[in-house]
Formats: C-alpha cells, structure tokens, sequence
C-alpha cells in the first residue's frame, strides 16, 4: 500500500470518513508544506524526533510491519553515517574525543552530523507520508487549479506510461517466442530490447494521433477549458485548516524568542525548560501527530460502530 | 426532419489515384439508426470521418454535408464538437486520461462547464451506462469491454444529436460485443439517440437497425430496409462476400420466404422454422443425411491419430511466486496436420497458454513435447520493424539463415496462397486488418516452423477476409503445417477447425470435432447452431443448415 493507485483506493474506502487522506487536496498540500517548513526552521532533536516518530506512527497504519522495521534500520543507518563523516569535515567543537591524522575528531562535531541524518531521515519520511496521502489525482487536482493545461498533461502521461509499458511488454514477448536461439546471449538480448523499443515507438506515434483526433473531436483546444474535480471543500477543511494555520502562527511566535534552537557549536547546549518551550513540545507532537491521530480515531471508531452493527 | 444529408460527397486522399468515396447520396433522420456496412477498405471509416470535421483526413472533397439543413462548415466549433459524437474505432488510442471520471468530464471541461454541471452531468451518464462501479478505477485496469463502454459514455456525456461508431465491437470478443450492442440498442430505442454505426459484422444489430447503407469501393450500392437488403443485393448481382456478411438467419432463409416474412435474427428465425417447418421431419431428415455421410467423416478424422504435433499434460503455471494459478493442470493434444481451435472468454488464460508453449514462460508443474513452433500476436503490427513489409520479410529469412535469394524463392512459393503482391512495399501500419494478418502469416511461415500459434486472428476482420484467411489456413495444413489458434471466433472455428477444445478456469477440455463439439451447447455457440439446436443440433454453418433445409424442401416436393 504505498503507490499512488493504492493510495486514491485508500481514500475511496475511507471517503465520509474522517481521515486524512479524506481532506480535501488543497487541506494535505498546506499540511504538508507546513510541515516541512516548520522541521526546517526548527533547530531541536527533541522536536526532530516528534516528527519522525509521527510519520512512522502514520506509516505504519498502511504498510506492512517488515516494511518498518526496514525503515527505522535505515534511519538509523543514516545517522550513524552522517554522525561518522561530519566529524572528518567539520573540526569545530570544544570537546575533543580523539585526533585522526593530526585533526581533532569532537563531540559537538559528531552530535550535528546525527542531528543532519535525522533531519534528512524527516524530510524523506514526510516525502513518503505526502506519497502516501497524495493520490495523483490530487496533484493533478492541485496543480489543474493553476494550470489547467499541466493537469492534463500530467493525467495523460500517467494514462500513458502503463500503456506503453504494456505494449513493450507484449512486444518483447513475442519477439523473445519467435526467437530461434534457445539460449540468447547478452547481446542478443540487447538487441531484442532496441528492436522492441523501437516498435513501441512507432506505435505509439500512431496511437497519439488517434488520442488527438479523439481530443480535438471532443472539442479539445477551441478555448480554454475548466478542470473537473471530485473534491469539495467543506467546512471540516476549513476548520481544520484555520487549527493547523493557529497552531503553526503560535509555534512560529513562541519560537522567536524562547531559545528553543539549540546550539551545536561551540558546546552542545539544550535549551532551558520553560512552560513556553513545554507548550512549543506539545503543539509540535500535535501538529506531527495529526495524520496518525486521525487515523487511530477512525479504527476506534469504526470497530465501535462494527460492534454495534 | 433530416438530420444529417450527403449530397454528392466525393473524396480522394492525396496521391492516389483511387476515388476513396464516390459520389455519396444519402440522409439520416432523426431518432434513426442506420448501420453502415461493407468489407474493410471499402471507405467506411472515411465516410465517417468526414462527417466529424474535426477528424476529417486531408485530401481533395467534393460535394455537401447537411447538418440540420446547414452546411457543415458553416456549423461553429462548439456546435460541430458538440452536436456530431465519433467514437473512434482505436479503443486504446482514443482514451485520453488517467482515471475514468476524468475521462467522462474531458468533454465537458473543454465546453468550459463548471464543476456543478459537470458532477451533473458525469454522474447521470454513469449511472445510465452502468460504469459507476469504474468511476474511480484507472483507464489501463479496465477490460477491452469497459473500455469501450467508457469511451462511448466520454462522448455521449455532451448529449450528441448524431453519435457516428466506427466499428465499436470489432475488437471485442463476443460476450463483451453482444453487450455493447446491448448499450448501443438501449441508446436508440430508450433515448432515441440518432446512430449511424459502421460495422461488417451484422449478426446481432442486423435486426435492430431502420436502414442498412452498403459501400462498395468507394460507391454506396445500397440503401435498403434490413428485410429488404438481400433481394437487393440478389437483384444486384453484388459480390458473395457482401452476401456472406448478413446474419445467418438472413443467409439460411432469404431465398425460402418472401421479403416481408424474412427472419433477421435468431429469434425470429426459430419461430418462422417451427411455424412453417415439421420439426420431427427435419430431425429424421438430418439423421438422413448425417448417415450418408458418417463413413466418409471417420475415415477422415482417423489419419493422423497417432503422431502429435504438440503435447502436453498438466501444466501448472502462474506468474508470482505468490500469485493465482493461471493455468491449473492443462493438458492437451494437437495432431500433425490439422487446424485446432482453442475457445474461450477473458481471463481462461488462453494468451498465457500460447506464451508458454512458445516458451517465453517455464511451467511450474508438467510435461511438454511439442516441434518447432512460432507464434504470431494480437496485434500483427508489432511484428513488423522495417518500413516495408517486404525488407521485413528478407529481414526474417536473413535472421533464420538464410540467402537473400533463398528468401525470395519461399516468398514465391507461399505466395500463391497469400495473394500479397500489390503489398509488399507499403508501410505496416498502412494495411487494413486482414492484410496485415495475411503479410504477418508471411513472416511466420518464412521461420518455416512446423507448429503455428495464432493468437485471436481473425479479430476485426470482415466476412470476405476471413473467408480467405481460412482457406488460406487450410491450405498450409495440407502444406504439411499444424496450428493451434486461440480464438473468440465461434464461426470461425466452426467454419474451418478441423478440432476444438474448450479453455476454461486455466483447464482444457471437451476436444472434439466442431459439430461434436458445439452439439451440446445451448448459449456457446454458432448462429446456426442456435437456430438448429432443436431439430439438428450438430448443423452449425450456414451451408450445413441450408443442405438440411434443401433436403427438407426436395423431399417434400417429391413427397407430395
């Protein structure tokens, strides 16, 4: 359950629900592109870590468990590789663990370039919870508001690239049968692959004349045209969207002059704890921890009613 | 009230030196449903073309078209894209987006329409067709069938005043086909819908249609009511093969009633043979003339019972390690020298069964002997890599091992049968469907292969090209040539199979002689055979049916 396809299924099965994938598209672009903003400006592991446990919370309810545990390995893989390699780059730092080569290997030096990983590792998990919840249909959605002829193009190549997959493949199969050697060579088989594309192509040159003449016959580029969608926007969107905007105003204005960024350099220094910087803890866990939250609300919810039933 | 009038429309692609259309006269009225038939290459698609201005081809025209009195050209965009629907005969092709709701609004987005009206109007043509379970699926994981059917809702979606099918069921087996033609009656008789529909296969909507056109090379030979058609064309002296592309209730009783009384589909056949028939005559009739027969027949099916051209037994094959069985213990014996027809629906697995007896596939579980094979695919245009089918053809026989000179001379000796002469230097993609069948049967035969796989050949073809295409067949079994053929073509394989064996749920089974073989179906079977069920079931061709009823005629004569 991690393609785009599987995703809109998703969406279908949980519509009139309350998830987040059931926002409108609109609602999921601004979440998303919160999100990123705030772990860019946010200078704090503590926050950093909020962000990743969320997204692996929500990633969990839709893919497979071996999946997980494959992806927290490789976060911490990342780190520990980012927390090796800095320390050979960057010399600044107070606390010096050894010398290598004659350069002070530090502390400081090694805890950024953890901090670097775990900042990457978010960035690529936020990536796959926006896979996840972005159906290409809402990127052609979102994109179509603005320019209509993109959405269109975008919704076209993605009609097209399976077409042509398949032909390629029922191309190369037939060549592959009608093939006398048994057991074809490497560059037998190069060759078949030429051959096999370069067929593809000629069909598809035909095919797209027939998709224009099937576009201009249904009154495609007389003027310009509007760009048809299944979402509407509700007034759940529009409150959820005013809490999410709240809250990220009030992190942003509590951030400026709380301290909250920590220091790396030249000594490690966590910020104080103060009932501001609490707040900013639980404001940032519940901003990450929408999607999973929705998600957790909704079996709850569904196995109450199921019980019922 | 005229909706749609010819005069005088001529038209010539350029450079040729064929009129493609000559001198045409004819008119729609509204609510009509008009079929235009004739064998492939004759300018149907042409004709219809044209009346769409927007996909009209480049060439030299003559002559008007009236659109409700107006000229066509004289019509605005919006008006022409709106009012004259085309579902093109490239299913594939004329799909454009990704998912199927999108495709049912692209019409209406480019009218400039708001979502409102557009969420009216998409969901009230999906509920109409029956495609609300589509909706949100994705284009390329519809069937062949749905596919047709969405692309016809994308174009009814702008409430079209005409709706012109360029053959909407040629490539569609025959459940999915008699379906569609389901829909496309439902749009004449439920919503009154003006239809002119280019088709060559007239089984099923022969009877549903108010008026028939013919095009013959360019020319319109007839216009006639359905009862009418085949007096004309008698009259006419017009080929056999238009003949031959009339239902098999028209075929089998035009020449013993009169005009009026004709039968033009199954049904009304039945009742007109058990209205004017002695049912037990017939039976005792047929028993007759099998009898006479019989001695002939076994001797004739017994020459090659001993040497195999293909075996296997109980294959096992599915695609993923975790996947469904396609194919689930499959077995089957194809003798030397005969012609054996593989039937089935979508999804029996038939395509993957020629796959791995071609070997592009390995069984999981079974048993396989089999002579060299080669295998020709759906789409015989993928067989062609060269600009002209004839350096495609030397371009085989250079990858068999073979002398150009070689080559040439096996060109010539199967070109007596294939007749492709005036073909050998055009594009591929500029061949009608049979030719391009009969140039990649060409390619197959230069491999010089002892067993041929044919997948679906005869899909799209007209009555005369699949004439021909048979005899063609039969005469490379007496060449010395085994071939195994997975078709829909329950006529086909009736017509010209020597064996047929059902392929069902990834099995195979009931592999016997045609009339054996569609003896005992009640739903699977010829047109014939639907007809004849009750008094000779094992008659499943026309020329059989019409021998009985021959028979039943003399001897009643003489009995009298």
């Amino acid at each position: 359950m991690y393609n785009g396809g599987s995703a809109a299924t998703a969406a279908m099965i949980c519509e009139g629900t309350d998830m987040f994938e059931s926002y409108h598209p609109f609602v999921n672009v601004i979440y998303f592109t919160g999100v990123l903003l705030l772990i860019l400006l946010c200078d704090n592991p503590v926050i950093l870590v909020l962000w990743i446990f969320s997204s692996i919370l929500f990633l969990s309810c839709h893919r497979k468990k071996l999946e997980i545990c494959k992806t927290v390995l490789w976060i911490l893989l990342l780190t520990c590789g980012t927390a090796c390699v800095n320390p050979m780059i960057s010399h600044n730092g107070m606390t010096i663990l050894f010398f290598m080569n004659g350069k002070a290997v530090t502390l400081e030096a090694v805890i950024y370039g953890g901090y670097i990983g775990l900042l990457l590792s978010a960035m690529m998990l936020w990536g796959s919870c926006l896979n996840q919840v972005m159906s290409s249909d809402k990127f052609i959605y979102v994109s179509g508001r603005a320019m209509p002829h993109l959405a269109l193009v975008i919704s076209m190549s993605m009609r097209f690239i399976p077409l042509f997959k398949r032909k390629a493949s029922e191309i190369y199969a037939y060549q592959k049968i009608n093939m006398k050697k048994y057991r074809p060579s490497y560059v037998d088989k190069l060759l078949l692959g030429m051959k096999t594309f370069s067929i593809v192509m000629t069909w598809s040159f035909e095919n797209a004349l027939d998709t224009a003449d099937s576009m201009k016959s249904r009154g495609y580029g007389m003027r310009k045209r509007t760009s048809y969608s299944v979402y509407r926007f509700t007034l759940r969107d529009a409150v959820f969207l005013s809490v999410f905007l709240i809250a990220g105003i009030l992190i942003l204005v509590l951030w400026k002059d709380s301290g909250m960024n920590v220091t790396f350099y030249p000594v490690f220094r966590w910020p104080e704890r103060s009932i501001g910087n609490i707040l900013i803890y639980c404001l940032c866990g519940g901003a990450s921890g929408i999607p999973w939250i929705f998600e957790i609300k909704e079996k709850i919810i569904w196995n109450y009613y199921r019980s019922g039933i | 009230m005229e909706l749609l009038q010819v005069r005088d429309l001529s038209f010539q692609y350029p450079d040729s030196g064929r009129m493609a259309l000559n001198r045409l006269n004819f008119s729609v009225n509204a609510g009509e449903f008009v079929i235009l038939c004739g064998a492939s290459g004759c300018g149907k698609s042409t004709l219809l073309k044209l009346l769409k201005r927007e996909v009209a081809p480049a060439g030299n025209r003559q002559g008007e078209i009236l659109f409700q009195g107006k000229p066509a050209e004289e019509l605005s965009y919006l008006e022409s894209a709106k009012y004259i629907g085309y579902v093109a005969q490239n299913t594939e092709g004329a799909l454009v987006t990704e998912k199927v709701y999108s495709e049912l609004a692209f019409g209406l987005e480019n009218f400039q329409y708001d979502n409102n009206h557009i969420r009216m109007k998409v969901s009230e043509t999906a509920i109409s067709f029956g495609i609300e379970e589509l909706f949100h699926k994705k284009v390329e994981d519809l069937s062949g069938g749905q596919k047709q059917l969405v692309n016809l809702a994308a174009v009814l979606v702008t409430e079209p005043l005409v709706l012109l099918l360029d053959e909407p069921v040629s490539k569609l087996d025959r459940i999915t086909a008699e379906e569609f033609i389901h829909t496309i009656r439902k749009l004449s008789e439920t919503y009154g819908i003006t239809i002119l529909m280019a088709e060559h296969n007239l089984e099923d909507i022969f009877s549903l249609a108010d008026r028939v056109l013919v095009l013959d090379d360019g020319m319109l030979i007839a216009d006639e009511k359905p009862k009418d058609l085949y007096g004309y064309l008698k009259q006419r002296n017009s080929g056999d093969s238009l003949i031959k592309a009339l239902p098999s209730a028209v075929r089998m009783f035009a020449d013993r009633s009169t005009a009026a009384e004709c039968p033009l589909n199954v049904k009304e056949a039945v009742r007109y043979l058990n209205r004017r028939y002695n049912m037990e005559l017939l039976k005792k009739l047929d028993e007759d003339l099998s009898g006479k027969r019989k001695s002939v027949r076994t001797d004739n099916s017994r020459r090659n019972m001993n040497s195999p051209a293909l075996r296997f037994k109980n294959i096992w094959f599915r695609y993923e390690k975790n996947g469904k069985d396609i194919l689930r213990g499959a077995g089957l014996t194809v003798q030397q020298h005969t012609l054996h027809c593989l039937l089935g629906g979508n999804g029996s697995g038939k395509s993957t069964l020629l796959s791995v007896i071609g070997g592009l596939y390995k069984p999981y579980r079974g048993h396989m002997d089999r002579q060299s094979v080669a295998y020709m695919c759906q789409t015989p245009q993928f067989m062609f890599l060269k600009e002209t089918i004839y350096e495609d053809f030397l371009d085989t026989g250079y990858q068999n091992g073979r002398t150009k000179q070689e080559t040439e001379a096996l060109i010539k000796y199967y070109e007596t049968r294939l007749s492709l002469g005036n073909l050998y230097h055009m594009h591929p993609y500029d061949l009608s469907g049979g030719e391009i069948q009969k140039a990649a049967l060409m390619k197959i035969l230069l491999s010089q292969a002892e067993i041929i796989l044919l997948d679906e050949p005869t899909k799209g073809m007209d009555a005369g090209s699949k004439e021909e295409f048979g005899q063609v067949l039969k005469d490379l079994i007496l060449q010395g040539k085994t071939i195994l053929m997975v078709t829909h073509d329950i006529e086909f394989a009736a017509e010209y199979g020597d064996y047929c064996s059902m392929i069902f749920d990834g099995e195979i089974f009931g592999t016997s002689e045609p009339a054996d073989f569609f003896e005992h179906n009640t739903y699977f079977t010829t047109y014939t055979g639907r007809i004849l069920r009750k008094a000779a079931g094992k008659r499943i061709t026309v020329s059989q049916g019409n021998e009985l009823l021959d028979y039943y005629e003399k001897y009643k004569e003489v009995g009298i």
